[in-house]
């Protein structure tokens, strides 16, 4: 019998929302408890700041530009390779409940096998996985979640707000709750009811349904704290938006966004005031200089709450796995796909902006209490320790393969993540690379790629519809940890930005052969 | 059909009505998008254009191989890359019967 792996991932969410990363609002003592008894990392970026990509990266320990997933809408290839069908291959029961996105959810011809299975009631294999139960935003769509919804509770999905506009099948900019912000729903829908722990029952299920002796893979994958916030109102008593602080990124005042913005790439300004539309994942009718300061306070309360949800969901597995005498032998790694801008830069959602809100993530690994959790060195047993050492998504699929003793595959572009800093330095690790690439429908093109390495965030852009090429940015972490201060074309920082950018070079993969097609906006 | 009236069931059950088209002269086939599918402005264009004659590089109606254009204009924007997949998808099977056959 191996060691078992729960892995649990949220959805956009970011580094500060837990206690455990210094959060102080969301109570989140079930994952701040793993974080004590296991490893912290401080500087875990995904490599791609939407869904799809780094959901694919995740997936295939690969990065983008081998998976080839470029920007959301791409469907990863049915033949893509996953650390699932590794895993499945060395005799693990493998299952995934809630949020894929491997392959687009806007899919009105019902092309993709995500889809296919959710709409049909099928639940695998695909992938590697045995099992598949699948879950997104909302109770509308072609998921498992809302056929169950919508046969066993009629008219129950109606309570949630529409991601989507009717009509223009945009990102929906209408505001709500309160404040009127964008993505803001009251939903009167039974919290037992709401994909998060409709989730966690699916895979309390899935694991009920296995042997004692199995060893397993449980991927949870829960859909929030993406927009659109509209957490079950009922448990909206647990936040007082009124009582909470503005998040320090938040600029307070036009001129302040405005003195921030000038300093950045144009698409920057340009998004913000409302002349520019460059990716699909914002409303495109929201125009972010419209944000106020309760819109910034009723969006954080009601992702507090959604983050205290799945808290206690991920609680309610661990107590399940503990009852079927699991615990000692079950490594648990948790974190997310991205995080969210959330009122940091006077913005909200996700976009070709390579910052911490985006980039830095929460990811907590804690080791089967039953395995010396000591790093490759022997020091320490991994409890409460932190990495500070830059790592990637992309190490997730080879820390899997690690845990259950299979060798990594050669197309595994990542390392299994290291227990100690000390580790991360014999390891090599210095640095995590990020990218991003989109063509929105009308025709606007951005690309950037992204260092971060000894404290410095550095990105370069590509020549597309709004830069030349000549732009980017540089932040100096120790001196500015909002990044407020582009340093790009400060001469002061000349050599060590071109040292980064020389590095980046030689670290990221080439583009490949051929670009995939783009099959639907999401 | 019923007259010009297409009807498909897509298989997400959808129902997909289209008025059709066909221009034998111009060996066009045309379809307009009625409903279901949140549409604004549609119009999707099928023209088969004769391939080169064997030994030539002319273009006649006695060569063994043709052209397909497959064009949609389609409003809104977020069906465009939708639609452009489905599309890709569609012309790759079709040549796939042409050549079987």
């Amino acid at each position: 019998m191996g060691r078992k792996i729960l892995f649990v991932t949220t959805d956009q969410q970011r580094y500060d929302s837990l206690g455990c990363t210094g959060g102080a609002v969301a109570r989140t003592p079930v994952i701040d408890g793993l974080a004590r008894d296991g490893v912290l990392y401080h500087r875990a970026h995904p490599q791609n700041v939407v869904c799809m990509p780094s959901r694919a990266t995740i997936v295939t320990g690969q990065h983008v530009r081998h998976h080839g997933v470029w920007m959301n809408g791409v469907p990863l290839p049915a033949d893509a390779p996953s650390v699932a069908q590794v895993l499945h291959d060395a005799g693990y029961a493998t299952g995934l409940i809630g949020k894929a996105h491997f392959e687009p959810l806007l899919d009105p011809f019902l092309r993709f096998d995500e889809n296919r299975m959710g709409r049909g009631g099928c639940h695998g294999p695909h992938r590697g996985f045995d099992h598949l139960t699948f879950a997104t935003h909302g109770g509308l769509g072609p998921t498992h979640y809302a056929r169950w919804l919508g046969h066993e509770h009629p008219g129950a999905s109606d309570g949630y707000y529409p991601v989507l506009e009717v009509g223009s099948l945009e990102v929906n900019a209408a505001g709500g709750g309160d404040s009127g912000a964008p993505q803001v729903g009251v939903n009167p829908l039974p919290r037992e009811l709401y994909h998060t722990d409709w989730v966690a029952d699916r895979a309390i299920a899935w694991l009920d349904g296995l042997d004692d002796d199995a060893d397993w893979f449980c991927w949870v994958s829960f859909p929030d704290p993406h927009h659109p916030w509209d957490p079950p109102q009922s448990e909206m008593r647990r936040v007082a938006a009124g009582d909470l602080d503005l998040p320090a990124g938040f600029p307070g005042s036009s001129a302040e966004v405005e003195k921030i913005l000038d300093g950045r790439p144009a698409h920057w300004r340009r998004w913000w005031e409302g002349s520019l539309v460059s990716n699909y994942e914002a409303p495109a009718k929201w125009v972010p200089a419209t944000l106020t300061a309760d819109q910034v306070r009723e969006v954080n309360a009601r992702v507090h709450v959604e983050n205290e949800l799945i808290d206690e969901a991920v609680g309610r597995i661990l107590r399940r796995i503990g009852e079927r005498g699991w615990t000692d032998d079950t490594d648990v790694l948790l974190t997310t796909d991205h995080g969210e801008l959330q009122g940091d830069f006077g913005l909200l959602f996700k976009g070709p902006y390579h910052v911490d809100a985006l980039m830095r993530l929460p990811l907590v690994w804690r080791p089967a209490p039953s395995v010396d959790g000591a790093d490759d060195a022997g020091a320490g047993r991994g409890r409460g320790a932190a990495v500070s050492a830059p790592v990637g998504l992309v190490d997730l699929a080879p820390t899997f393969c690690a845990i259950a003793g299979v060798p990594v595959p050669e197309w595994m572009d990542g390392t299994p993540l290291p227990r100690s800093d000390d580790e991360a330095v014999r390891q090599g690790r210095q640095r995590v690379l990020t990218e991003w690439d989109s063509r929105h429908p009308t025709g606007i093109e951005v690309h950037l790629q992204t260092i971060f390495r000894d404290g410095l965030t550095c990105t370069r852009y590509e020549p597309g519809t709004v830069h030349d090429g000549t732009e980017g940015e540089l932040y100096d972490h120790a001196d500015d940890p909002l990044q407020r201060i582009n340093r790009w074309d400060d001469p002061a920082y000349a050599a060590v930005r071109d040292d980064l950018l020389a590095d980046l070079r030689d670290h990221l993969p080439s583009r490949p052969a051929t670009t995939l097609r783009v099959q639907a906006p999401v | 059909m019923e007259g010009d009236l297409r009807t498909i069931t897509l298989a997400s059950g959808l129902p997909l009505v289209a008025t059709v088209a066909v221009h034998p002269h111009l060996r066009r086939f045309q379809y307009r998008l009625q409903g279901a599918l949140p549409v604004e402005e549609h119009l999707t264009s099928i023209d088969v254009i004769p391939g080169p004659e064997p030994g030539g590089d002319r273009f006649g109606a006695g060569s063994p191989r043709c052209l397909v254009v497959y064009s949609t204009d389609v409003v809104p924007h977020a069906l465009a890359p939708i639609v452009d997949g489905a599309v890709g998808e569609a012309l790759g099977a079709l040549k796939q019967l042409m050549e079987a056959t």
